[in-house]
C-alpha cells in the first residue's frame, strides 16, 4: 500500500476550496478528523457551561477523553468517554498515520460515533466530572 | 583493545558504577545494572535507538535535564502487565465473544500518544456486525472500570472480512 502524499492535503482543501468533493482516502481522512473535533468541542462546551466557565475553551484532548473514560462514578459517562477516546485515536491515524490506509468504513463509523455521542451529550453532560481546563496561554 | 581509563582522563572515582550484565558486541546493546538504591537497569539500544531505564521507581514526575520522563513502551503486553489490565482484556475479549461470536478477537497494539505511547484494543469482528458496535461500548462501559492509574485503552474496530478496494 502507497503512503498518503502530504501534498494530497494540499489537494484536499483545493477541492473544498473549488466546491467540489475531495476523492478517495483524502475525502476520509478530512470525514475522521471533522468528525472528531465536532464531537470534542461539544464536549468542551458542556464541560464549561457545568463549570461556568465562559467563554467555552479547549481541554487537553488525552487527559479529557481518559477521566470520562475511567470515570467510576457513571457508566454512560464512561461509554461516552470511551466512545470518544476511539474516536480521538481515529483522527490521530487519519491526520499522522500516513503509511496506514484509512478506508471509507473507517469514515463512516467516525460519523455514527460522532452522532452518537452529540445525541448522548445532552443527558450525559449533566454527570460529567470537574475537570480542570489547561492554563490560559499568556 | 579499548583505551585504559587513565589514557581518556578518567578516573575511578569520577566513573560510574555500572556492571554490565549482558551486551552484544555486534550492536552495542547492552543491560547495565547501576549501583543506585532502588536496583535500577539501563538498557542500552542498539545504536540509533532510544536507552531505557527499568526502575520500581515511580517516574511520573521526574524529569532528566528538565526533559519529562516519559515510557517508551513498544510491547503491548508489558504495558498491560504494568497497569495491571490484564483482566480488562480479558472481560473485553469475553464481551466481544458473546456479542459477536468466536471469530471476534481482540488484539492489543501500541500507538502514539500525546503523554507517552498508548494502548489500543483492536477489535476484530465481522463487518455485517457493526452495527453492534454501540451496544458493545454500552456494555464495555457497564462491566469495566479501568484502574485510576491506568491509561484508558481506545477501543478501534477492524472487519477481517472487509473487501480491500
Amino acid at each position: 500500500m502507497m503512503p498518503y502524499r502530504p501534498e494530497q492535503f494540499v489537494e484536499v482543501a483545493e477541492a473544498l476550496q473549488a466546491l467540489g468533493i475531495p476523492q478517495g482516502e483524502g475525502r476520509y481522512r478530512t470525514i475522521t478528523g471533522r468528525a472528531y473535533y465536532g464531537a470534542f468541542w461539544a464536549t468542551c462546551e458542556a464541560l464549561c457551561a457545568n463549570q461556568h466557565i465562559n467563554p467555552p475553551v479547549s481541554f487537553y484532548h488525552e487527559p479529557l477523553c481518559d477521566t470520562l473514560a475511567k470515570y467510576p462514578g457513571d457508566e454512560h459517562v464512561r461509554e461516552y468517554g470511551n466512545l470518544l477516546n476511539s474516536l480521538r485515536q481515529q483522527r490521530v491515524h487519519a491526520d499522522y498515520k500516513l503509511r496506514n490506509g484509512h478506508d471509507e468504513d473507517t469514515s463512516d463509523d467516525a460519523i455514527a460515533d460522532a452522532r452518537h455521542l452529540l445525541a448522548m451529550l445532552p443527558t450525559v453532560a449533566a454527570q460529567f466530572p470537574r475537570i480542570t481546563p489547561p492554563p490560559p496561554r499568556s | 583493545m579499548p583505551p585504559s581509563k587513565a589514557a581518556a582522563g578518567e578516573t575511578a572515582e569520577s566513573t560510574a558504577q555500572i556492571d554490565a550484565l549482558t551486551s552484544s558486541q555486534t550492536d552495542g546493546a547492552a543491560v547495565i545494572s547501576l549501583r543506585l538504591p532502588g536496583d535500577p537497569y539501563v538498557v542500552r539500544a542498539p545504536r540509533g535507538q532510544r536507552e531505557t531505564i527499568v526502575t520500581p521507581y515511580d517516574l511520573a514526575h521526574a524529569d532528566a535535564d528538565a526533559n519529562p520522563v516519559v515510557p517508551s513502551w513498544s510491547d503491548p503486553q508489558v504495558l498491560v502487565q504494568v497497569y495491571r489490565l490484564g483482566p480488562v482484556v480479558d472481560q473485553c475479549q469475553h464481551i466481544l465473544g458473546v456479542m459477536f461470536g468466536d471469530a471476534a478477537v481482540v488484539r492489543p497494539a501500541i500507538e502514539p500518544g500525546e503523554s507517552g505511547p498508548s494502548l489500543v484494543l483492536w477489535l476484530s469482528v465481522s463487518r455485517t456486525q457493526r452495527h453492534l458496535r454501540h451496544d458493545f461500548m454500552a456494555r464495555f462501559a457497564r462491566e469495566i472500570i479501568i484502574p485510576g492509574d491506568a491509561p484508558a485503552p481506545a477501543l478501534l474496530w477492524e472487519y477481517h472480512d472487509a473487501v480491500q478496494t
